[in-house]
């Protein structure tokens, strides 16, 4: 018997359950079959930006159910939902700034569950009353004074909020170059209005900014640089030319310009290409300052003829320059004592004076060869009987570009 | 006391090695912890390449424009920026944090899109949205190359809204934006959105018939390459013997199945390609038509992917859609199966949203999805051309569980899959034999004739190997799922004879 009253007790309880459950459900049911017509906001129509929200108000609704809506809205940036708001005993839907405050189109949707109740969408525009900033760039911000270069300054003027103005706006672009200052009307596309300003054909800073009512840019600078240079010539300056081994040429060019005569930007590399007559080349470079550049050479020590040419690299050349340097003597003087001791010098030069210390003077004897280097114009050898066997020799000295052959006997 | 002895030596000699162990592989991970660290050839970011994560389908209508030609390298690295400022936004409001938005949006945009980041999080929000399809117009280009003004028309895509990880709606939408972007530290940066137009979203309503009249058919694996019918070694004559066998069964439908990773992802391999056009090829010849599964072995859903998966199913569809051999495409072989795993509405929708890739670019093949249970088998219903379901339960219910699906709806429905393994070995206990199989094909035949029901059984072959991966390594399943074939390596097996003679 007691089994029977629990086994009644567990399947009502049981039963039970299922009622309480299927209710919940069915009520649920209810509540989100809301009738398409139950609500009904006052559709919003095209406006400006604004950081206070949007406040969407209801023509229709009943305070039951309207905690089941929800509002999807979805700007430019994103999407969020919005719960309507009882206030007052009216029903509203706020949208926020973050949606509120950015130009473009909006989607909305009211929805309750699944069903969706109203949709529509409405334009945010910008607010051109309250503009806050004209953002201007302008690049390249170097260009060459030439007719084919140029550069380009945009400009992106934004309202209050941060909004792209809309299109036909009027933007003053304005330059500055040396005094002359130019105006330009342009109209706002797509967002922005730009301009081409091509390369005046003088070098230095062209100053641009732009105005929008009374709002300006910031000022941006674009510097002028001298165009290719045009061929240059190259002159020598040294105080003598003979070849003594320690005079220094100065080699030079005139006033680097380019076609519309700007002077190279200082620091224009230019490399002198150096040749003798011997097949020897070499260079040395210099840069220039107000358009010249100076580079230093040391004469030879023998008598020789330089082919000098200028170039900057990649752009121009000079034509070439011939140098031609003298012999400082005529002839070695020699001498030879003690069976063994060879002396060439002294050795002078132009004006009689000693030539440098170290200058090499090349003696040949026998095949072998024997390097030498003055020291106050003179140079000795003593030879060794040990080692060279004594016997008479043709020696050969070479010295400062010239050569001559002794004969000596060695005892 | 003599085995104690030996008992504490050995646990000390144990012990002993045991801490040695430990403390050689602390020493260890103390100097592969000090190797690790900056490493001077990541200095100028050279090698980093970029992986598949965001590949909306992309069209740029227009690069002329007045400022300055457009260089491709600078396009593509453009794109790839203006695309991660979708990414990385769309992210940032699925996750309500701002990471990589810093990268992508200049100062004063950046707020923006945080500002919705903080109101959406304040509200316990998430939003999952992903763009489709973008159509890019150049407007300007600046003459140092550092302001681009992009107009992208129908920017497609979807987007869902979530409370508390609660699904509240779904946006579909098709908008036109304006966009400036700024150069900034080799990033094109945002500095300007703005959404222009809402346009229509594009609908498939049009149902497309199914060009066969009565399908009969079967699931078809090469027999020494269970799935994987694209392997190397399954050339054409492979495929023509088979094919010939099937055709003297007198059917007409080959349904094969193209996987997602086998077929290289986003990126698809020109050679499964070229095979799968082989495989088309014979079949044609054969006069077969084929029914292509897409996306076998493909797993994740979610929406952040759903860029690559339509990547991967366009590179598919438009190389072959006009080959005269297709039949239909199936979407997805038993995709029921994720629904516990991945969430019925996510897998539901990313289907939804693949029907649709594959109408937007093939008007003239229907699509399926082939459902693995006759419960499952009317899901999106309403997208699909016709219904598909597989069938393994009792046959003799096969006729009811048939009938029921059609009073349902006014699609075609087709039986996928259906089949009986001839397996009573070791690990069964109560297995059919290879004469069970065939009285298993008597009623299946019987009802189908009855009921005029288009079907495909499974499969032609049995299988020495299955791969791991099909049936787990557990032997009884593996076992069974080899023995489903009619024919096997000693020949035909007598369910073999029935359909012949159907």
């Amino acid at each position: 018997m007691r089994k029977l009253v629990s086994n009644i007790t567990f399947w009502a309880l049981i039963v039970m359950t299922a009622i309480i459950y299927s209710c919940s459900e069915k009520q649920k049911i209810e509540k989100t079959a809301i009738a398409a017509d139950a609500f009904k906001i006052v559709t919003p129509i095209d406006q400006v930006v604004t950081k206070n929200g949007i406040k969407i108000k209801f023509q229709s609704y009943n305070n039951d159910d309207f905690e089941l809506l929800e509002f999807v809205v979805s700007g430019t940036y994103g999407t969020t939902v919005l719960k309507p708001q009882l206030h007052q005993d009216q029903l509203a839907i706020h949208i926020p700034e973050v949606i509120s405050q950015h130009s473009g189109i909006i989607e909305w949707k009211l929805i309750a569950g699944e069903t969706t109740l109203e949709r529509g969408s409405f334009k945010l525009l910008p607010n051109i009353k309250q503009l806050k900033t004209v953002e201007n760039y302008v690049g390249p911000r170097s260009i060459i004074a030439n007719e084919r270069d140029y550069t380009m300054l945009v400009s992106i003027p934004v309202d209050s909020l941060d909004n792209m103005l809309p299109d036909q706006t009027v933007v003053q672009m304005s330059k500055q170059f040396k005094g002359d200052i130019t105006t330009t009307t342009k109209k706002i596309q797509s967002g922005f209005a730009w301009q081409r300003i091509p390369a005046p054909l003088t070098t230095g800073r062209l100053i641009t900014g732009s105005t929008l009512q009374q709002i300006s840019s910031k000022e941006l600078v674009v510097d002028i640089f001298p165009d290719i240079a045009v061929p240059f010539k190259i002159t020598k300056s040294s105080n003598h030319n003979y070849a003594d081994g320690n005079e220094i040429i100065i080699l030079q060019t005139d006033q680097i310009k380019d076609s519309h005569g700007n002077i190279m930007t200082d620091g224009t590399l230019v490399t002198f290409f150096i040749k003798d007559d011997h097949d020897n080349s070499w260079q040395t470079t210099a840069s220039t300052v107000n358009g010249y550049a100076f580079a230093k050479a040391l004469h030879p020590q023998a008598p020789s003829t330089w082919t000098v040419k200028g170039v900057i690299n990649g752009m121009v050349e000079s034509p070439e320059l011939n140098i031609t340097f003298k012999s400082i003597i005529d002839e070695i003087p020699f001498s030879f004592s003690e069976n063994k001791i060879v002396t060439i010098g002294p050795l002078t030069s132009y004006l009689g004076q000693l030539v440098p210390d170290g200058i090499p003077v090349q003696l040949k004897i026998d095949g072998s060869e024997i390097i030498l280097k003055t020291h106050n114009g003179i140079s000795t050898y003593t030879f060794d009987t040990k080692i060279i066997e004594p016997n008479t020799y043709d020696i050969q000295i070479k010295t400062l570009g010239i050569t001559t052959t002794k004969s000596i006997e060695l005892k | 006391m003599k085995k104690n002895k030996l008992l504490y030596r050995s646990f000390i000699i144990i012990a002993f090695l045991a801490v040695n162990a430990v403390i050689i592989y602390g020493i260890s991970q103390v100097i592969a912890y000090l190797n690790t660290g900056a490493d001077t050839s990541k200095m100028l970011h050279l090698d980093l390449a970029r992986t598949d994560y965001y590949l909306p389908e992309v069209a740029w209508e227009n690069i002329d424009n007045p400022g300055r030609p457009l260089e491709p390298a600078n396009q593509l690295k453009i794109e790839q920026d203006y695309l991660d400022a979708w990414y990385v936004k769309n992210l940032a409001l699925e996750n309500n944090n701002n990471d990589g938005v810093y990268d992508h949006y200049t100062e004063s945009a950046r707020e923006k899109v945080n500002a919705l980041i903080e109101y959406n999080a304040a509200q316990e929000l998430q939003i999952k949205s992903t763009t489709l399809s973008h159509n890019i117009s150049l407007e300007f280009y600046s003459a140092d190359g550092t302001i681009a003004v992009l107009t992208d028309r129908n920017v497609t895509g979807i987007e869902k809204i979530y409370h508390n990880n609660q699904f509240i709606n779904e946006r579909e939408f098709n908008e036109d934006y304006r966009i400036i972007l700024l150069l900034e530290d080799g990033f094109w940066r945002v500095r300007h959105f703005e959404k222009l137009a809402i346009n229509e979203v594009e609908t498939y309503n049009h149902t497309i018939p199914l060009e066969i009249e009565m399908i009969k058919g079967v699931n078809y694996y090469p027999q020494a390459h269970p799935w994987d019918t694209f392997n190397e070694a399954v050339d054409s004559t492979l495929l023509a013997d088979d094919f010939k066998i099937i055709k003297e069964l007198n059917l007409n439908t080959i349904r094969v199945f193209v996987g997602y990773e086998d077929f290289g992802k986003a990126n698809v391999d020109l050679e499964k390609l070229r095979r799968l056009k082989i495989l088309l090829d014979q079949a044609h010849k054969a006069d077969l038509k084929v029914m292509i599964t897409l996306f076998d072995f493909y797993g994740d859903y979610e929406m952040k992917n759903w860029t690559l998966t339509n990547k991967h199913l366009r590179a598919i569809v438009n190389e072959v859609r006009d080959h005269p051999a297709i039949l239909a495409w199936d979407i997805k072989n038993e995709p029921n199966l994720d629904f516990e795993n991945r969430g019925e509405e996510i897998v539901l929708s990313w289907l939804s949203q693949t029907i649709k890739a594959v109408k937007k670019i093939d008007s003239i093949h229907s699509v399926t999805i082939g459902w693995s249970n006759t419960k499952s088998a009317l899901h999106l219903e309403n997208e699909v051309d016709f219904i598909s379901y597989h069938y393994y339960e009792d046959i003799d219910d096969l006729s009811a569980s048939h009938k029921a699906i059609e009073n349902q709806t006014s699609k075609p429905v087709v039986l996928q899959e259906i089949g009986l393994p001839s397996y009573n070995g070791f690990w069964t206990l109560d297995g059919n034999n290879v004469y069970d199989q065939a009285e298993f094909y008597g009623k299946l035949l019987e009802t189908q004739k009855r009921d005029s029901v288009n079907y495909l059984f499974w499969t032609l072959y049995d299988f020495d190997h299955i791969p791991t991966d099909v049936a787990g390594s557990l032997p009884w399943r593996k076992n069974k799922q080899a023995h489903f074939g009619i024919l096997n390596s000693d020949g035909i097996k007598p369910a073999y004879l029935l359909i012949q003679k159907d």
